[in-house]
């Protein structure tokens, strides 16, 4: 086995090296692993001809500068890493701006493979090559590709590995700045070869010289690192500049840049014809309509509602058969253990494991949705017009263009929006995207404003006071995305310098490789921090035990048992069974242990008969419940009363059709099981209240609670504020808990009623002032950290908006509490 | 003249960028450059400009274009 071989792609952006390197290296493929690069470079292994050669895709870019990191990262992989050949691939109807990097490259001396990529469409729009020439004109092979179809790509992968072998000897043509250019670059060589100083013996002196005397702050800090004396050489340096300012107006880098498209232009004017000047093409036509600033604003609202349509209507289904397979994963370990198991490894696993990275998990197909969605946009070519049409307001607020998506989708879930910033290439924008999109209030807020509104405000206020929450969260984020841009992120606000590509099919394959990728980064992070963080939060709710309960719930619920049982023996005698039949009671147990679908019978026509009515009466009212639920009823509407006639009609027809059954199995319904359920599970929640007062999360609370106390919160409400730290919608079920007033939902009416005794609606506006400013769940902080590779930035957040969500929420209820507002 | 304030769809030449050094090879690596042909497609009332360069569509925000001289560049010009 030979030595493994790099190939590296390189090329602009829309050029199809993305889709070159899907297709070569298939699924075989990750994002590499380089220390300090926020940029990914993906890499992909594969054997050709027995022999292992490994690619590397190159952030796309359009030059070698120092000035952008997708730039310099793909340079100093070039420089640092030596690739056996590197691939430059070239969109080629634009191939005179493609060739700018081409040359880049070729000064950069490394062995270099042009893909001339799309030359069908090129030759369409009516474009000749005279690819022998040009590739005899730059002394660099040229293979012609067409990316989508994979033609060309065999004889691509050929060539450049013949390259790498030296098969095929490398050697470009010497490239010619002009006279004035090439009397100075060759002083500064003759200058660096008889010096020992040089960070780059592999590179060609000529490559040095040219970046020094474009003054490339990179090389310049480089040769300064050094230690050597570099005081001559600068010298030198300094004095060509100043040769050349004698004799042009521009600056030598500027001068250098037109000399690179002086030689491809010289290049082009002999090897490429244009026989058909075509305008007006599809993309054209296409972007009359698309970048109008009158038509192109409602369109693109249209497609971001279809995305957002997209993300969590057809995500949240999915997210559902994902929440119900954690819940029965989370019943089938519980069920290793025995009846009431007290086992801390059951907990940690059930409701810490389970609970914690299920909690994560369940969010998987919005985010693969959503970048579906977006490499969708992208690869169309759309999302530069959506940048496009976002910038004139994105502007103002000192952001690009793109930030607006990934903003849209933070009302959503801030997660895949952060995740989303990837699309901003400037880093600046991109960091102020990421933290304010947590003030995008997202969907897993909705259940606290859901709780609190209705049990403050009366109906009418109820719809104006939930935008008003939301509009908050978009002034705020507005405000200090203006703020951050005038201090910690101060400077030129990044040039809106974008490409409009051509408009183009995507091809499937790219687009679940880009889903797929999210999918496996969002899974790898909730299978490690994600995890740590939530059997630490378990850990914190569920510690110390407590020993001694201040009463003895352990005999209330066993007296509770036996009144309910010998109430269904009561039924037993009104059926008619035998004294001593418990196959009822059996039947029961095991039906409401599987949630109420199973159920087994009892080997007597009459107890099944009874059953039977007690399923149906119940699926009748579950399916009323449901319906009210899914249609958003509210009570004592014209809707809500006709919803509920027909279940009412149903029910009056099963009495009719049981007469004998009904009455008994309604009678044990309303008045034996349900009361037994409700107080055992209130004498459950006030062992859980009980210990998660003893809890350290509940000491924590209480400790906290002076500082929560101006913004009029008591240690109930911190304690659930803590709690909502795993994932915001948690703050209603912990609420629940810290009242003890049983499983809780959004729309718990005796939560409400708790809520509304114990708290004014001015405390109820501020609850929901602080879920949507503080800090955001966990799952973001963790992706901030990831997508920011900074601790330091996560915790910014985090705290930052903690900090800003106590000053505003503090102000909000004192001035409220001194003008008696809400009180 | 200024970029900004030239007639849409007629060939233009580029005099000279007074742009800062970023800006400037951000430019030149789209093409935009002094000596370079370009052509303005679109140029609303706010908001970025839509230039047509070597082939390409690039868009620019208006500040940066308000930095780009032209002067109209005739057909013949073209090779």
């Amino acid at each position: 086995m030979g030595k493994e071989i790099t190939i590296a792609f390189a090329g602009n952006p829309n050029s199809g090296k993305t889709t070159i390197f899907n297709r070569i290296t298939g699924a075989h493929q990750h994002v590499g692993n380089y220390p300090g690069v926020t940029v990914d470079i993906k890499e992909g292994k594969r054997n050709i001809d027995g022999l292992p050669v490994k690619f590397i895709d190159l952030p796309g870019t359009y030059s070698l500068t120092a000035l952008s990191e997708e730039e310099l990262v793909s340079r100093n992989f070039i420089v640092e890493s030596k690739p056996d050949v590197v691939i430059d691939v070239l969109d080629a109807s634009t191939l005179e701006r493609q060739l700018y990097l081409a040359v880049q490259l070729i000064e950069l001396g490394v062995p270099l493979v042009l893909a001339f990529n799309m030359t069908d469409v090129a030759e369409k729009a009516g474009f000749k090559f005279d690819i022998p020439l040009l590739s005899d004109l730059l002394g660099i092979p040229i293979v012609q590709t067409t990316a989508t179809s994979g033609k060309g790509l065999a004889e691509l992968l050929q060539t450049a590995l013949s390259v790498a072998r030296q098969k095929i000897e490398h050697e470009p043509k010497p490239l010619v700045y002009g006279k004035e250019l090439d009397t100075e670059i060759d002083r500064i060589v003759t200058r660096l070869s008889s010096t020992e100083v040089n960070p780059y013996i592999d590179l060609p002196l000529k490559w040095s010289a040219i970046k020094l005397l474009e003054n490339d702050s990179e090389v310049v800090s480089d040769f300064m690192n050094t230690g050597g004396d570099v005081g001559e050489l600068f010298d030198a340096v300094e004095g060509s500049r100043q040769r050349l300012a004698r004799i042009y107006s521009d600056p030598a880098d500027m001068l250098i840049a037109e000399a690179r498209y002086g030689i491809i232009s010289g290049a082009a004017s002999e090897a490429v014809t244009r026989t058909v000047e075509e305008r007006h093409n599809f993309s054209d036509r296409l972007d009359k309509v698309l970048i109008n600033p009158f038509v192109g604003m409602p369109i693109f609202l249209v497609l971001m509602y279809l995305v957002f349509w997209l993300t969590f209507t057809i995500g949240d289904p999915l997210m559902g058969w994902l929440e119900t397979g954690f819940a029965w994963l989370g019943g089938t370990v519980n069920g290793w253990f025995g009846e009431g198991s007290e086992s801390p490894i059951r907990s940690l696993l059930v409701d810490g494991i389970i609970g914690g990275v299920g909690g994560v998990i369940v969010f998987l197909p919005n985010i693969m949705l959503l970048f579906i969605s977006i490499a969708v946009l992208e690869d169309t070519g759309y999302m530069a017009r959506a940048a496009f049409i976002m910038d004139r307001l994105m502007h103002k607020i000192g952001l690009h263009g793109k930030s607006f998506i990934p903003m849209l989708i933070g009302f959503g879930c801030s997660v895949p929006a952060i995740m989303g910033t990837r699309i901003l290439e400037n880093k600046r924008d991109r960091l102020v995207t990421i933290l304010i999109i947590p003030l995008m209030s997202c969907g897993a807020r909705l259940p606290i404003y859901a709780l609190i509104i209705p049990a403050f405000f009366p109906s009418h206020l109820q719809g104006p006071m939930l935008w008003t929450i939301y509009v908050i969260g978009i002034i705020l984020a507005v405000v200090l995305a203006k703020l951050l841009r005038t201090t910690i992120f101060k400077g030129e606000s990044s040039p809106f310098v974008m490409e409009l590509p051509p408009y183009r099919t995507p091809t499937i394959q790219g687009l679940l490789i880009h889903a797929w990728d999210r999918g496996r980064m969002y899974l790898k992070k909730a299978g490690t921090i994600i995890l740590a963080i939530s059997i630490l939060l378990w850990w914190a709710t569920a510690y110390p035990k407590l020993q001694i309960y201040s009463d003895d719930y352990d005999s209330q619920l066993e007296t509770l048992r036996i009144d309910y049982e010998t109430e269904l023996m009561d039924v037993n005698l009104e059926l008619g069974l035998p004294d001593g039949f418990d196959n009822i009671k059996i039947a029961l147990d095991k039906w409401i242990e599987d949630d109420r679908s199973e159920l087994t019978t009892t080997n007597s026509l009459l107890a099944d008969r009874f059953l039977e009515t007690v399923i149906e009466i119940d699926e009748i009212r579950i399916g009323f419940d449901r319906a009210v639920d899914e249609q958003g009823l509210i009570e004592n509407t014209p809707d809500f009363i006709t919803v509920k006639y027909v279940f009412e009609s149903r029910l009056t027809e099963l009495e009719e059709s049981k007469p004998d059954y009904f009455p008994i199995a309604e009678n044990y319904l309303d008045n034996i099981l349900s009361p037994y359920l409700a107080q055992s599970s209130e004498i459950e929640f006030k062992i859980y209240e009980e210990n998660l007062n003893y809890s350290i999360m509940g000491r924590f609370g209480r400790f906290l609670e002076p500082v929560f106390r101006p913004m009029g919160y008591d240690w109930k409400l911190v304690t659930a504020t803590l709690g909502a730290l795993a994932a915001k919608e948690v703050f209603v079920a912990q609420l629940g808990i810290v009242f003890s007033v049983g499983e809780a939902d959004s729309a718990s009416s005796s939560l409400r009623q708790k809520l509304m005794d114990n708290y004014s609606p001015l405390i109820g506006f501020c609850i929901m002032l602080f879920s949507l400013i503080s800090a955001p769940c966990v799952a973001t902080l963790v992706v901030t950290r990831s997508e920011t590779r900074s601790w330091g930035w996560a915790l910014f957040q985090f705290f930052g908006l903690t900090v800003l969500a106590w000053i505003l929420t503090t102000l909000v209820y004192q001035v409220g509490t001194f003008f008696g507002i809400g009180v | 003249m200024l970029l900004t304030d030239t007639p849409i769809e007629i060939p233009l030449i580029v005099t000279a960028v007074n742009a800062g050094r970023t800006a400037q090879a951000r430019l030149a690596s789209m093409g935009i450059l002094p000596g370079e042909k370009l052509m303005v497609l679109r140029n609303d009332i706010n908001g970025p400009l839509v230039l047509e360069v070597k082939g390409t569509r690039v868009a620019i925000g208006r500040g940066l274009c308000q930095k780009v001289m032209v002067s109209p560049g005739n057909e013949e010009s073209k090779e």
